[in-house]
């Protein structure tokens, strides 16, 4: 029975992904059009030939010769089919070119979660079991300070510290975890380090406060009154609970993740999706652009839908509807 | 070795990719012209080893024998005929081919020497070919944006977008004894600041194309030191859109705005007297060079001339300047405020490259900042650049200038050349449809243990005789 409302709750979000997706595709495609800059000028560049024939030339070569609703149903014709262009810059497969961001992309943003979930638990209970203590305090104004503190500053001071001073981290730069383990865990620390602290500091905050007030509810009370031992109250009963509102945080947290990348991937080195659809943004090049946001898209849909589904595992007073 | 730039490069084809970085750093190390300009701009032969001049539109190259390219294949003459015609193939939208219209004919006179022919003299012809890297036959041109094949002291390995560029050293060049460094890594940066702190760590061998402020960032850390061309071809100017603001159009307005410009306290604070105040709108490395400007830094007198024109209440106007060049932001700042004793409002519109350049090849701008490094020495390249193709509409007001630009192309007499080039800078400095305001340094940082690069006026580096100490 579940299982069959799950099934039916997948087709119907799925459908309206379809919906949202094409809403998204319509948007970007737009959107970066309407930008001012021109990827024809581009490619003319200031020395270049600028007469209208030359112009013309480069236009139809890229495409971008047909009116834009023409240009428009022809990539997601394309797109349909699997075939996501070709860089406007050097005529390279965009497929290629995403395919291999991504995953530096989400090496980086797994581990930044992973740790700022993993310290942000345990340091939220802490904080709202000892409320009002010096403990809660210091904690307090450190998370308040990591979520003031601009990510680009606090990667310069790692980068000064770890890299300048000590030199036991490399500053900048990317290996795959295929080609160097050891390196590309070395290289990935600064940055996930950095990318994450802001996240922790959400999570921390967020769980300190859901905690106190579950600590405060009428069920914890009588718990704590039938005897039952702290760590099973605080761990079983509290943090299940908290945990359910959690998860919505960390997703909705995902895509603060994915913006901060191009922040920090700029800042290391660490050659990933945020910086690369920056770059292509910067340069105008309109089907990497299209190609990235999409995928962005994608994903996050998937993630709603991925979360909302845990949510209701873990809670099943919860119905898929 | 590892070279930090401020972007990646995306395009690997010399013959289409203009940008400074990729000029700078990969075009000259991967590929190779028949000669080049070296530190002293003078003419180094590398795929040629000696031309004549015939007559005034015949040229012979004798080409060097044993040279191969990256994919094995033989430096010939006809690789040098297939690079021209592939420039002047107007699908290819090659960037060089204005350079090259009064290219008639090339042709192989057999496998090593090469004769060019032109339709009419051009003094500027072999400044050209010192610059246009020559590319090899049997390439496939629909890969050379994504796999260089030059015939440079480096072969390209890979590229990673937004990570590296790998370029090796080439086993099969003709000087490869001189080669001392088996690896180069271009990596590109967002931001100086995070590119000098690697250098402090040291993972950053060269950071190339810095402006003076972080060049004096960089001379003050251990270890770390600052390469400067001998002289610099490189120059910023301000181009006027005149046809956008009405009051552009008289020179007297232009000439009050040029003394209210003081280039000495530009030169003095932001360029920490490594400049050199223009005093004409050519380099003053440019043969025929004058010093003719005639406005010198003075408000008073410039809301003296203001007040005897049509715009004595002055009038307001956008400045465009690239983001990212802080030394040119500094300028219009300073411009911006005397200009604002005179009621003139000037409007910063700071913009990313892509809207820069929009603004500068449709010319919708009020007025332009732009930098340029002049190709060479004789200056009808930057006539032929600047003032004829890229501010012909600010020029058209100007018929005799434009008659003594097309005159000075093909004039061969020096003597007479002198004197067309003398009255262009005459004209210009008295009309300003640009104003060219300094020279500035072509810098290049580096760790103390780097030795042997070569940097020209252009700012071009070439890599071949690099050493690293221990």
């Amino acid at each position: 029975m579940r299982i069959s409302s799950i099934a039916k709750y997948c087709l119907k979000r799925f459908a309206m992904a379809i919906v949202v997706l094409f809403i998204v595709t319509i948007v970007v495609f737009a959107a970066i059009r309407l930008a001012p800059g021109d990827p024809v000028l581009s490619k003319i560049g200031p020395y270049g030939d600028q007469s209208q024939e030359n112009y013309d030339r480069i236009a139809a070569s890229l495409g971008l010769d047909k009116p834009v609703p023409a240009q428009y149903f022809i990539w997601i014709g394309d797109c349909l089919r699997g075939d996501f262009g070709v860089s406007l810059r050097n005529s390279a497969d965009v497929a290629g070119l995403i395919s291999q961001k991504i995953t530096v992309s989400l090496e980086l943003i797994l581990v930044a979660l992973s740790w700022a979930v993993l310290l942000s638990i345990p340091i939220g209970i802490g904080a709202a079991i000892k409320k009002g203590s010096v403990l809660d305090q210091i904690l307090t104004v450190l998370s308040s300070s990591a979520l003031a503190m601009p990510s680009f500053c606090f990667g310069l001071v790692l980068i000064v510290i770890f890299s300048v001073r000590l030199g036991i981290l490399p500053p900048n730069g990317y290996i795959s975890f295929a080609d160097n383990p050891r390196e590309n865990i070395r290289l990935l620390l600064m940055p996930a380090l950095t990318l994450g602290l802001f996240e922790m500091a959400v999570f921390t905050r967020f769980i300190r406060s859901e905690t106190i007030e579950i600590l405060n509810s009428n069920y914890i009370r009588t718990a704590k009154a039938k005897g039952l031992p702290k760590g099973k109250i605080y761990f079983k009963h509290a943090l299940k609970n908290t945990l359910v509102t959690f998860i919505t945080v960390v997703g909705s947290e995902l895509g603060t993740l994915l913006g901060g990348t191009i922040i920090i991937e700029q800042l290391f080195g660490w050659s990933g999706l945020g910086w690369f659809i920056y770059q292509s943004v910067i340069n105008r090049d309109y089907p990497v652009v299209q190609a990235g946001v999409l995928f962005v898209a994608v994903s996050f849909v998937i993630i709603n839908m991925t979360v909302d589904i845990i949510y209701t595992l873990i809670d099943p007073r919860i119905e898929l509807n | 070795m590892t070279i930090g730039t401020t972007g990646d490069i995306d395009d690997f084809n010399p013959q289409t990719n203009q940008t400074l970085v990729f000029l700078n750093t990969l075009t000259f190390n991967c590929y190779e012209c028949l000669m080049h300009y070296d530190e002293n701009m003078d003419f180094a032969m590398d795929l040629a080893t000696e031309y004549e001049m015939v007559d005034d539109t015949t040229y012979v190259f004798k080409l060097r024998e044993g040279v191969k390219f990256h994919n094995g294949e033989d430096f010939t003459a006809e690789d040098v005929v297939y690079t021209m015609n592939y420039i002047q193939d107007e699908n290819n939208a090659a960037w060089r081919a204005p350079q090259y219209t009064a290219l008639d004919s090339v042709t192989a006179d057999n496998e090593y020497q090469v004769t060019f022919k032109l339709s009419v003299p051009n003094p500027a012809f072999l400044g050209s070919i010192a610059y246009t890297p020559i590319l090899c036959k049997s390439a496939d041109p629909a890969s050379l944006s994504i796999t260089p094949v030059g015939t440079g002291a480096f072969k390209f390995v890979s590229w990673t977008p937004n990570d590296n560029i790998t370029l090796e050293k080439f086993a099969d060049y003709w000087d490869a004894d001189k080669i001392a460094v088996d690896k180069i890594m271009i990596k590109p940066f967002s931001d100086y600041s995070v590119a000098i702190t690697n250098m402090e760590a040291g993972t950053l061998d060269l950071l190339c194309g810095i402006s003076v402020e972080y060049s004096q960032v960089i001379e003050g850390k251990t270890g770390l030191k600052v390469i400067q061309s001998k002289a610099s071809n490189k120059i910023e100017e301000v181009e006027i859109g005149i046809h956008n603001v009405e009051a552009f159009q008289d020179p007297n307005v232009l000439k009050a705005m040029v003394m209210a410009f003081d280039a000495n306290l530009l030169n003095e604070q932001v360029y920490n007297g490594l400049g050199k105040v223009a005093t004409s709108c050519f380099p003053s490395g440019a043969k025929y060079y004058k010093d003719v400007y005639d406005a010198p830094f003075d408000i008073e007198a410039a809301k003296e001339l203001l007040a005897t024109t049509a715009y004595k209440d002055g009038f307001s106007f956008d400045m465009y300047i690239l983001s990212g060049e802080a030394d040119e932001e500094k300028a219009a700042m300073i411009w911006q405020a005397n200009l604002s004793q005179l009621g003139i409002q000037m409007n910063i519109q700071k913009c990313e490259f892509s809207v820069w350049l929009d603004a500068y090849l449709n010319r919708t701008y009020g007025m332009i900042i732009n930098n340029y490094p002049m190709v060479g020495t004789d200056p009808s390249t930057y006539c032929g650049i600047i003032l004829e193709q890229l501010v012909d509409y600010q020029t058209s007001h100007l018929p005799e200038l434009n008659q003594l630009i097309a005159d000075g192309k093909s004039e061969t007499d020096d003597a007479k050349r002198a004197e067309i080039y003398e009255k262009i800078q005459t004209i210009v400095s008295e009309n300003y449809p640009v104003f060219t305001y300094m020279e500035v340094p072509q810098l290049t940082g580096a760790m103390d243990r780097v030795n042997g690069v070569e940097l020209n006026n252009m700012g071009h580096m070439f890599l071949k005789n690099v050493t690293l100490s221990n």
